[in-house]
Order: structure tokens, then sequence, then C-alpha cells
């Protein structure tokens, strides 16, 4: 204190200073936050300049002129079924649902019509199966085979609904249609993927296999062996299964069907780096996504995906949406350790679908729930079918053995 | 004939890849966002909407290079306003609310890309208890296309989806009583002070000196309880006015800063506070310190209130609950620390371990933080030695 009573100065400073200083610091800080203020809202930002590039818009392509002439004539059959057509197959090229929703919207003149033409009943039932509305689906598809029963298409998409809903005669008799029509790798596999679920997987995978030496380019090759791994997988070979999966890949790198199925396979022999390997960078996919969560399993590393994947499922559900029910079971048995939220979605997911993951699925929760009623309706289809993957076998054993 | 079969099953294959939408409903269908706030008469909407959506019904990409700037986007603003103005309506009591013009108001990334943003206000004739609202944008090209509504309901809010099936729908406002918000909000206030360890890292660097004096170069135990009261108490409250300014501002949305801008400062005060510990600079004024810091804290504060998306006229009495809060969380420290320092000041192991050590601890914590916040992501490691403070962040 002595010394700045000697000097005012710097008796002043150290008085005043901290005062000053506060002030600048405020003044700073607002200033700073007002200039920020919606430039760097977190949330919303304005672009600054006038030449910023907002959005990235998919090439309107072959779209472009089919849709200026479906917008002069909305009801032009030839040019709504070709951009219909355009849609779906961006729908499966890129995995990307908002092109079904289009594909409807250009089929929105026929879409409540009781007998539609007969390229549009085999539209709508492509679409609506692929909202998991399988018995409507069935009957656009009826229409169709019947109308037109030379049609391939019409026959090969109604087995395959009719193998989802497990009315395997049906979908032999269509598999069968197909057979008549056309002599190629993807009819040999509609009919032994149908046999390998009912007890037969053996001379249906020594058929398919068969068949792959007839098959014509890489697309054909790939969709059968994607179909002979399953073959192999349902016969408990795994190993085998892992490799048709593995060739399949190298045809068809960015096939999310054989993609998933290989990361299960890799997850049932319980090499997980590797699904972790296969599948790090294609998350932007829900069921690939699934399968790198439950590879993560217990990760610190894969907590972001699991919080990505539960958003992912609520967005889902605020939709109204319903066609996630088998992945979401496997997550909240899995992940979650909920059985009990896992047997609901399974319950209900096997009302509207029957392929053997989702009898997997069912036993799977019935079994961590011991509840042996729940698991009825899987152990039925297992008697009725006579289906021999050992996984599901050993599920019922392990049910039968609970009280 | 080859060609017409070739085409034909790669058509196969694109329907069995759609079948299996186990791994095929993979990016996001179409959705849009609502979210409407209730202000009086007056009913102002938020609006986002994917760029691909808009770019379906209005022509925006005048250069047809598959690109969209925000200056095409702001000249399709007049399309845009007319296709927005047709797609929603909201009425109170049977009578249409009249909408202001929908305003393009920046740029926003959900989940599956950029959607751009619009805001207009609608006045009602009367002040509205439940709102009718009729949503029909962009169901003609895609009848899967969803709105997704958020709307204040009590201290909360709620969600309802609109659908070609179900453009209609019918909004209850509830708005909560005042003092059920503030009592949520003290509990949220207490517990982000609890989990949300940074801002209790700070004080604590401040507090640490206060039952010493720097004298000749180095601390000494002060006399008396009251002179270390004081200086806690001029601390405490410089942090606690300053945290509030700035939380005010914050929330209110009259000043924002980015979160990883003000995360990164905070814990950069952390340490500035803690190395004034160490080497000193200003011993006698370290309120002044916890002034200028602690308005970087506010903002800290706000993004928590912010993120619960809370109504807007719930907004004041949370913040006044959640400012409650943190001060109540703040001073059950204090009123904890304050005796136990005092007791232990004479002892030697007090500036040296408690002071010294504890502020060397301090520096390396924050700097961690500094480093963590100013990448964006977590330093990954072992959980044993994680010590990044969880909470609603």
């Amino acid at each position: 204190m002595q010394k700045s009573r000697a000097s005012p100065i710097a008796f002043f400073v150290r008085r005043y200073l901290p005062w000053f200083v506060s002030l600048v610091v405020t003044v700073v800080v607002i200033t700073v936050g007002a200039y920020w203020r919606g430039v760097s809202n977190a949330r919303v930002r304005m672009p600054v300049r006038r030449e910023e590039v907002v959005a990235k818009l998919p090439s309107a392509g072959d779209t472009l002129l089919l849709r200026k002439r479906l917008s002069m004539q909305p009801r032009e059959l030839g040019s709504a079924v070709s951009l219909a057509r355009l849609y779906l197959s961006s729908a499966r090229a890129q995995s990307d649902p908002r092109y079904l929703g289009l594909a409807e919207g250009v089929l929105a003149p026929w879409w409540e019509a009781a007998l539609p033409p007969v390229p549009i009943a085999l539209l709508r039932g492509t679409i609506r199966q692929s909202r998991h509305e399988f018995q409507v689906a069935l009957g656009d598809l009826a229409l169709a085979t019947h109308q037109s029963p030379n049609d391939p298409q019409s026959w090969l998409t109604q087995a395959t609904v009719l193998t989802v809903v497990a009315r395997y005669d049906e979908a032999l008799d269509s598999c069968a249609h197909l057979a008549a029509l056309i002599n190629s790798v993807v009819s040999v596999s509609c009919g032994t993927n149908v046999r390998s679920i009912t007890g037969q997987a053996v001379p249906a995978y020594t058929e398919l296999l068969l068949s792959l030496k007839h098959a014509q380019g890489a697309d054909e090759r790939a969709w059968g062996l994607t179909t002979l791994g399953e073959i192999a997988a349902r016969q408990g070979d795994l190993k085998r299964a892992l490799g048709h999966f593995r060739e399949a890949e190298m045809l068809q790198p960015d096939d999310v069907y054989n993609l998933g199925a290989e990361a299960d396979a890799l997850l049932d022999l319980g090499r997980r780096a590797d699904v972790i390997a296969l599948l790090r960078d294609r998350s932007q996919h829900d069921g690939l996504l699934l399968r790198l969560v439950l590879a993560y399993e217990d990760q610190a590393e894969g907590e972001p995906l699991i919080a990505s994947i539960k958003a992912r499922f609520a967005d889902s559900r605020l939709r109204g949406d319903a066609i996630h029910m088998r992945e979401e079971s496997r997550f909240a048995l899995a992940i979650e350790r909920d059985s009990v939220r896992a047997l609901s979605l399974a319950q209900r997911n096997f009302l509207s679908q029957q392929e053997p993951w989702d009898v997997r699925v069912l036993l799977q929760a019935a079994l961590a729930t011991k509840d042996k009623n729940a698991a009825r309706p899987a152990l039925e289809w297992l008697e009725r079918t006579h289906h021999e993957d050992p996984i599901l076998r050993k599920l019922k054993d392990q049910i039968g053995a609970t009280r | 004939m080859r060609g017409s079969i070739r085409n034909l099953w790669l058509l196969c294959l694109a329907l069995s890849s759609i079948l299996h939408s186990s791994v095929c409903h993979a990016h996001k269908p179409s959705d849009s966002y609502l979210r409407l706030e209730c202000d009086g008469r007056e009913v102002k909407v938020r609006w986002d909407i994917h760029l691909r959506d808009l770019a379906l019904v209005v022509a925006m990409d005048a250069d047809d290079n598959s690109q969209v700037t925000w200056g095409e986007l702001l000249d399709a603003q007049p399309e845009i306003e007319r296709q927005l103005r047709e797609a929603l309506t909201i009425e109170s009591e049977s009578q249409r609310c009249l909408g202001a013009a929908f305003k393009a108001s920046g740029i926003v990334e959900h989940s599956d890309g950029s959607y751009a943003v619009f805001q207009s206000a609608f006045s009602c004739p009367n002040v509205p208890r439940s709102l009718k609202v009729r949503y029909g944008f962009l169901f003609r090209a895609d009848p899967l296309h969803r709105a997704i509504l958020s709307y204040p309901a009590g201290t909360a809010r709620e969600s309802v989806v609109f659908s070609q099936d179900q453009p209609e729908q019918t909004l209850e406002l509830t708005f909560a009583s005042v003092g059920q918000t503030i009592v949520k909000s003290v509990l949220l206030g207490m517990k982000h002070i609890g989990s949300g360890w940074d801002h209790l890292a700070f004080l604590l660097a401040l507090l640490l000196p206060s039952v010493l004096r720097r004298e000749e170069g180095v601390w000494r135990p002060v006399q008396s309880f009251r002179t270390a009261l004081f200086d806690i108490l001029r601390i405490v409250t410089a942090f606690t006015i300053a945290h509030s300014i700035t939380l005010v501002l914050g929330v209110l949305e009259l000043v924002t800063l980015p979160s990883r801008f003000v995360e990164s400062a905070i814990a950069l005060s952390i340490g500035l506070a803690a190395l004034n510990n160490l080497f000193p600079v200003t011993t006698r004024q370290r309120w002044s310190v916890a002034f200028c810091l602690g308005l970087l804290h506010g903002f800290g504060f706000s993004s928590i209130l912010v993120d619960l998306n809370l109504p807007r006229n719930a907004l004041l009495a949370s913040l006044f609950g959640f400012n409650l809060g943190v001060e109540l969380g703040q001073a059950t420290v204090v009123i904890a620390f304050v005796p136990i320092a005092f007791l232990l000041r004479r002892h030697w192991a007090y500036p040296r371990f408690v002071l010294g050590f504890g502020s060397v601890l301090l520096v390396i914590i924050s700097s961690f933080w500094l480093v963590e916040r100013a990448r964006g992501n977590p330093i990954a490691l072992p959980i044993w030695a994680s010590f990044t403070p969880t909470g609603p962040r």
C-alpha cells in the first residue's frame, strides 16, 4: 500500500484495472456474439454469399424428360411406367427410400384403382411389399400374373413375397411358372431357395450350384451365389456360406443384401473384427448399421453408432413405419438387453413376415424371456417346414428345456 | 431379345433387393420438420424442408448443374412462398389464422442432408387454446412424405405427424403453470451443476486461494474467517452475475455463440484461473476474473436450456428456475468447501498440495478438455481415465 500511495497512477491502475477489464471483456463477448448470431448458430446458418452451394441434387438424368411429359399428361401410361421403374432402380441402387415415395407419386392416378393396367399392378405391388404391406401387394401381383401370365417379372416378385409370408407351396408354383418362361440362375434360385427353407437344403444346394455353371454375366452369378450362401448357412455350413457371400461381394461389392448376409455369417462365426472392417464405411444403411452395432457390442467405439441407430428407429416410429421390427428386436435383445421389448417386437414382426430370420429372432427373444408360449408360432413353423438350420434347431431344444 | 431379358432381370434384382427391406430402408424417406411457438394471438412457425424435396416442386436449379446455390434459392423465393402458403393452414376455433410470408432464414443440417429453413408468423383472431393445422406439402410428388410438427405442451413439447392419409391434426395447447415450470427447471439447474462439473472446476480454481493471502511472493493464511468469507462472496457473486447475464442473452437468443467455441473457452477459463494460482497475476481482484470468464459459462448454461427445445412461453419461468437451481447447487458446494478450507489453511500442506497440486491438476484436466472440445470429438481413453463431464450437454 505504501508503494501505491507513492505513485498515484499505479494506485489508480491497481484499483480500477479489474473494473476496466471486466467492462471490456463484457463488451467484446457481446459484440462477438452479436456478430456470430445467425451466422453460426449451431443449428441454423445463414449463408453469407449468394454463390454458396447449399445442396447437391441427384442428377435428373433420364427422369427429366419423363417428368416433363407427365406434368402435362399425368395419366400417360408409358411414361409413368418408365419413370416409376427408374425411381425403383434408383431406390435399389442407392438404397434410398425417398425414391419409393416418388415412384408412388408417379403411380398416383392408378393408386386406388381396383383393376389397374398390368404394368401398374406389378409396380404397385412392388412398392407395397417394400412397405411390408404383403397382403395387398399379393393382390396386385395376383392381378398381374393373372392378366399377363407371360411376364416372368410378376411371377418372380410374387414368388418372393409368398416366401416371405411362408406360403411355400404357392411360392413354388410361382417359381415353376417363372422357370417355364425363363431358364436362368434367377429361376433356379427362386425354387431352390424355397426348398432350402422347407427341409430340402441339400438337393437345393446341389441344383443351384450346378446351374451357376451356366450363369450369364457377373450380376446373374452374384445373384445365385448369394442364394447359394444362404442355403449353405441353412445347412449349418457357415464357412462355406461365407465363401459364397465373399465371391458374390467381389462381383457386386455394393449389394446391400449380400453384405448383410455376409455380416450375419461373420457374426455367427464370432468374427466381429471382420464385420467392422466390412461395414465400417456403410453405416448409412440401417440394416448394415445394425450389424455394425452388433459387432461393436460392449465397445466404447460403438457408442455413437448406437445413438445413431436409436435415432433412426425413433424417426421411423414417428413416421408410423413398421418395417424395422426385426432389426429393432435384434437390437433390443443384444444391445439394450431388454428381452421383454425384444419379444414384443419379434411377435409383432412375426405376424407380418416369417422368413427364417424372423423365426430366429422370435425364438431368441422367447428364450431370453423364458416364455415358451410366445415361441409357439415359431416352433409350429419349424414343425411345418422341417427347416434344418442347426441354429434354429438348437434354439428350439433350448426352449424345450426351459420350464 | 437378349437385351430385353437382361433388362428384365436387372429389374428382378431391383425388386428383390427392395423386398429384403431389412437392408433397404437405409437413408431416410422424405420428412419435413415444423416447429410451432405460441405468443398470445400469434403462432410462429419454423419449417425445415429438405432441399431435394423443395427442388421437386419448385424449379430452383436455374443453371441446371445439379447444385443449388443460396442465391438460386432466394431467387425462387416468391414461388416457394406461394407453395408453402397453400400447403399450410392454421385455424383457431374455426377461424383462419392469417400467415405472413415465409422467409428463407438459413440452412440447417439434419441427419440426411441440408434443409432450407423458412419462418413465418400466423396471427389468429383470438388467443388459441387449440389449433387445427392442415398440411399438404409434397404429397402429390411423394405420397410417402411426412411432416413432423412439434408444439408446446406443458413444460415440454409434443409431436404430431402429418401424412397423405392424415393431413389434418388438432393440437391441444397446454401450458404448464409457472410453479411447475420453475420447480422442474430448478431441479434441472441443480442437476447440471452436479453433472457438468467444468463449472465447479472453474469456481474451485478461484476459491482455493480464498483462505490465503499473497504477501511478498508467498501464500499466508488469512487471519479472520470474515476476510475469507468476503473474498468468497465477492467471487461467487461476480460469477453469478456474469453467468446470469449471458444465460439470459443466450436463452433468449439475443446472443448466440457457436457451442464448440463456448465449450472450448470454458475449458480455457478453468486453465487460466488455475494458472493464476500458480503464477499470480491478480490475487486481490480474483472476483474480476470470475466476472469476465463467468460470462462464458453463462453461454454454456444456456445451451442446456436451448437444447431442451422449451416452449417459448415457458421460457422465462424456466430461465429463472434454472438459474436458481444453478445457484443453489453452487451454494451447496461453496458452503461445503469454505469451512474445510478455512480449517486447513494453516497446515503446511494447504498452499503446497491443496492449492499447488490442485491447480496443476486443474490445468491438466482443462487443457485436456480444451483439446477435446476444440477438436470437436472426444479423445479415446479407457473408461477409468476418462474425466469428461457427463450430463445434459
